[in-house]
């Protein structure tokens, strides 16, 4: 017995420990319907012992090829083609997800342990649904592994004389961030499971209270925020190490990324709608199975590689299982949903279009349009191929042409809902809450969309858009509302409880978290959008351009002067040669200063990579040579200037530069920050919030908090809808939350006060509570 | 049926197709502009022969083949920049077997482009027998294809890998594995 097949054992041992979770939950689950609750409870037990046997195997098998992976096992074929002898430490590691085999190992570890998550709060919160939610986590994990084990083993071993050194790991991968981004975006994308195991769970026990409501929506918080995160780092990085100026270029295996995003995104919404009023319970249940749907269906485009060709498809074996498994998993989902359709009436409906669901159900529609778009222009090369034959590809303008206008219709609509109340608006209460906004959006153009447009246009000979225009009256707009909310809610709270401005500023997120969390992360879709429009529609690229030393390039405001090479002291053992020119940034014939106080240079290289593990076949020069071009960015909040070196020739003392000067990108990065931060604080638990940022006040007001706070968070049954008055304005819904909380602590103190248990008589005789006559004369009490 | 509920009825079908057909007309609108035809430098000159393809000198095309021996050439422009810095036009050629089309492309190539990767282009196809590139795209790096692996170990035996062998292919096929882009990455 060698290591490397302990982990393939490990491997087949986690998978039947995953079948055996599934099994036992469908046995606990027959035998609740013959009535025999302690079987059922013995099997549920059983299944709990599967989860946890499944994730250590996995744990184990994981631990099984990292080993492969330090010990710089070569006769493993995946350590082979994935590591070096010579590959730093930290990459070693994350050769690990470097490949096929590995990132779907990784996979079932990071399936396995949401699996371990579910079960665990299961049974420490008293989830009736939660084993079968962790059951069908385990029935798509089984299929991973099985997957691993048949069609990507990544323990197979190659046969004959030991390789003296490996393949290395692509020199692309060479970056800081494979260490996190990879693992970011799988915790992301897998999450989509999560959600999806709750809803058919909910399906199967027939289940959709508000707990169900409130569970699936945290889950789905967290998955949405952490993809989102992902999503962005792989921008980074592309933007960082490719060198070609942009951070997003409409791949298959971006938007594979992206759509489930956009519907988690939708899903986030009308899972308030749910909570809130009990509707859109179907398109619910739809939204947060195609989400899942989609994630899977996006790893079968990426790794099957059908979107490049449909005959690679038909070698791939790997694709046909995806799709196989995809066919199970949608006819079961819509199979179950059309069986239990009468679980899912809605209790309500929207009465009017002019209500914050109304906007909410046409964000929907506008999410899921641009899903749509995305899905249709990613694989309408493979059908175009499949119906006709030829081959056709879909380019980046496509994409950025159609969900433009979705973009701007989200923008729009993430500042109008906000103002709508709930239910109906009412005339007068619509014309006092666009007021103020409408006011900041006019002024705004003066102060704040002219100048910036006039600012981004002017290297582009003064070109006007109209999409970016747009884009930037309506982040003014949305400001003004969101603002204009914070400003009026900060006032009411200051009505109801004494506070000053600024102290009911700051508890305003922890009195409504979900509401000021969701208003945070709008803002930064506002900043986003700033940093979208200026870096895609007023970019400055320039064609590659050949520089003697001592010449300068103009770019934008700056120019670059080329002052000659710079190689390292010391060459990392993995490269053959590392060159790096230094341009020095001037502004108005001046060298630009750093924090240093010495000139500000930028210094893009061109790396030269080691192919080991290979002969040279000497057929072709510098096969085993790889380059990489490593570009150098200068960041502030105006613009990113980002140069790439294409080429060099250090005897005659030329450089070939590529420069961009790429707008507002800066914002971006900015936005991501808001949108962590809005959702941390809808994420802030009950028992926490009521603790942060208590405001001084009297004794009995302090008792009053941690009540106020749990104020349409929590409480059994609907207990929003008590406090939503339909058409209720901010302020109204604000005080209402506040005279609720202080109605309950009223309610519990008069609980808490001893009950009198006698009563007395007139004639002087003490009765217990239950007499109704006094026993002595008859009385009635 | 009551009659409310009947116009509610009408106005949602009206709604439905009035949004449904605006998000055709988009995405039409949105492929008709975007999409280029893919063709391999042999079929393109196989259809010139058959004098078939005056329709396409003129036309855009995504050209798919692979980069010839050839050395690069490159001419930089007469007369400086005005703001500085020379630009050039590389010129190069793509086959496929002894079918040749010249590609001249003002931009930077891929660092993965090497004599005899496989490689897209597209561009405008000005000329029989020539193209001028706006994006030259090498086959992506991502290892779950790994075609430099499957090349370089195609010797080598492995034991339990099934889908290691069948992954290993010529590189005329390959060649149709081209992407769409390079694929950053693992994910």
């Amino acid at each position: 017995m060698t290591l490397p097949s302990f982990g393939h054992y490990f491997l087949l041992a986690a998978l039947a420990a995953s079948i055996f979770n599934v099994g036992a939950t469908i046995f606990a689950f027959l035998e609740k319907n013959r009535r025999d609750p302690a079987k059922h409870k013995q099997f549920l037990g059983l299944a709990e012992h599967g989860v946890h046997a499944a994730w250590i195997l996995t744990a184990c098998a994981c631990a099984v090829l990292m080993t492969l992976f330090l010990t710089d096992n070569f006769s493993v074929q995946y350590v082979w083609s994935n590591s070096s002898r010579a590959q730093p430490l930290l990459y070693k590691i994350s050769a690990f997800w470097g490949g096929q085999g590995g990132s779907l190992l990784m996979w079932a570890g990071v399936q396995g342990t949401y699996a371990l998550l579910v079960a665990n709060s299961g049974r420490k919160h008293n989830l009736v649904i939660a084993p079968a939610a962790t059951a069908v986590i385990s029935f798509v994990n089984a299929f991973f592994i099985l997957l691993i084990v048949w069609q990507a083993n990544p323990f197979a071993t190659i046969e004959g004389p030991l390789p003296p050194d490996g393949f290395g790991l692509n020199p692309l991968l060479l970056n800081p961030w494979m260490q996190i981004h990879p693992p970011t975006l799988y915790f992301g994308y897998i999450g989509c499971t999560v959600p999806f195991a709750f809803a058919i769970a909910a399906l199967l026990h027939g289940r959709f209270d508000q707990q169900w409501v409130e569970l699936v929506r945290r889950w789905t918080l967290v998955t949405w925020i952490i993809l989102f995160v992902g999503i962005v780092m792989g921008g980074i990085w592309a933007y960082e190490t490719l060198g070609w100026g942009g951070y997003w270029a409409w791949d298959p295996v971006e938007n594979a990324s992206l759509m489930p995003w956009l519907v988690l995104t939708a899903f986030l919404h009308s899972i308030m709608l749910q909570g809130r009023r009990g509707i859109l319970k179907t398109w619910n249940v739809v939204l947060v199975s195609l989400s899942f749907l989609l994630s899977i269906f996006g790893t079968f485009l990426t790794r099957s590689g059908i979107v490049s060709s449909v005959h690679s498809f038909a070698e791939s074996d790997i694709g046909g299982y995806f799709l196989v498994f995809l066919g199970i998993c949608f006819l079961f989902t819509f199979g179950l949903i059309w069986l239990k359709r009468d679980e899912l009436h809605d209790e309500a409906q929207i009465n009017s279009m002019v209500s914050r669901e109304g906007t909410m159900l046409i964000g929907n529609w506008v999410w899921l349009g641009a899903t749509l778009a995305v899905l249709f222009g990613t694989i309408y090369p493979t059908i175009y191929e499949a119906m006709q034959g030829t081959r056709i590809t879909v380019e980046q303008s496509y994409f950025n042409q159609v969900v433009t206008p979705f973009g701007l219709l989200i923008l729009a609509l993430a500042g109008i809902g906000p103002l709508l109340a709930w239910q109906k608006s009412k005339p007068v209460e619509l014309i006092r809450k666009f007021r103020a906004p409408m006011w900041v959006a006019i002024a705004g153009i003066p102060l704040f969309c002219a100048p910036l447009m006039y600012y981004l246009a002017k290297p582009h000979a003064d070109k006007w858009s109209t999409g970016a225009a747009t884009a930037l009256f309506l982040v003014v707009f949305l400001f003004g509302a969101i603002g204009s909310e914070f400003w009026r809610g900060a006032k009411a709270r200051q009505r109801s409880t004494n506070e000053n401005f600024l102290s009911a500023l700051l508890a305003l997120p922890l009195q409504n978290r979900r509401r000021y969390g969701g208003y945070i992360v709008h803002l930064g879709l506002g900043l986003f959008f700033i940093g979208l429009t200026g870096s895609s529609v007023f970019k400055i690229e320039l064609e590659p351009r050949d520089l003697k030393i001592g010449e300068v390039l103009p770019i934008g405001e700056y120019s670059l002067r080329f002052d000659g090479f710079r190689r390292p002291e010391k060459m990392p053992p993995q490269l053959v040669s590392d060159v790096a020119v230094q341009m020095t940034v001037m502004k108005n014939g001046q060298p630009l200063l750093g924090r240093d106080g010495k000139p500000l240079a930028l210094l893009p290289n061109i790396e030269i990579f080691k192919v080991t593990g290979i002969e040279n076949t000497g057929t072709m020069p510098n096969q085993n040579e790889q380059t990489a071009r490593r570009p150098a960015i200068m960041t502030n909040l105006a613009h990113d200037l980002y140069l790439a070196l294409i080429g060099y020739d250090m005897e005659q003392g030329t450089a070939t530069i590529k420069a961009y000067l790429n707008p507002l990108v800066m914002w971006i990065w900015i936005a991501v920050g808001f949108f962590i931060s809005g959702t941390v604080v809808c994420l802030i638990p009950d028992h926490l919030g009521s603790r942060v940022l208590q405001p001084r006040r009297s004794k009995s007001e302090l008792e009053l908090q941690p009540l106020e706070e749990q104020v349409g968070v929590n409480g059994n049954g609907r207990s929003q809808d008590k406090v939503t008055v339909a058409g209720a304005s901010l302020d109204q819904d604000i005080e209402i939350e506040i005279a609720v909380a202080r109605a309950r602590l009223k309610q519990s103190q008069a609980k808490q006060t001893p009950v009198q248990t006698t009563w007395q008589c007139k004639c002087g005789r003490t009765m217990q509570n239950e007499d109704r006559f006094c026993g002595n004369c008859g009385t009635p009490r | 049926m009551s009659s409310p509920r009947n116009n509610k009825n009408k106005k949602l079908v009206f709604g439905s197709v009035v949004l449904l057909g605006a998000f055709g007309l988009l995405v039409a609108g949105g492929m008709q502009s975007s999409t280029l035809k893919a063709i391999p430098v042999g079929e393109l000159l196989a259809k010139e022969a058959q004098a078939q393809t005056q329709t396409l000198v003129g036309q855009r095309l995504r050209v798919v083949g692979f980069v010839g021996h050839e050395p690069v050439r490159r001419v930089v422009d007469d007369s400086s920049n005005a703001d500085g810095g020379a630009g050039s036009t590389q010129y190069f050629i793509v086959h496929d077997k002894d079918k040749k089309i010249t590609v001249e492309y003002r931009d930077a190539l891929p660092e993965t482009f090497k004599a005899g990767s496989p490689v897209q282009v597209d561009g405008v196809y000005y000329e029989s027998g020539k193209l001028r590139a706006d994006r030259v795209l090498t086959k992506c790096p991502s290892k779950y294809q790994a075609e430099e692996v499957d090349k370089a170990t195609s010797d080598m035996k492995s034991k339990k890998d099934k889908s290691y062998d069948k992954t290993q292919s010529s590189p005329e096929k390959t060649g149709e594995k081209l992407s769409l882009a390079p694929q950053k990455s693992t994910s």
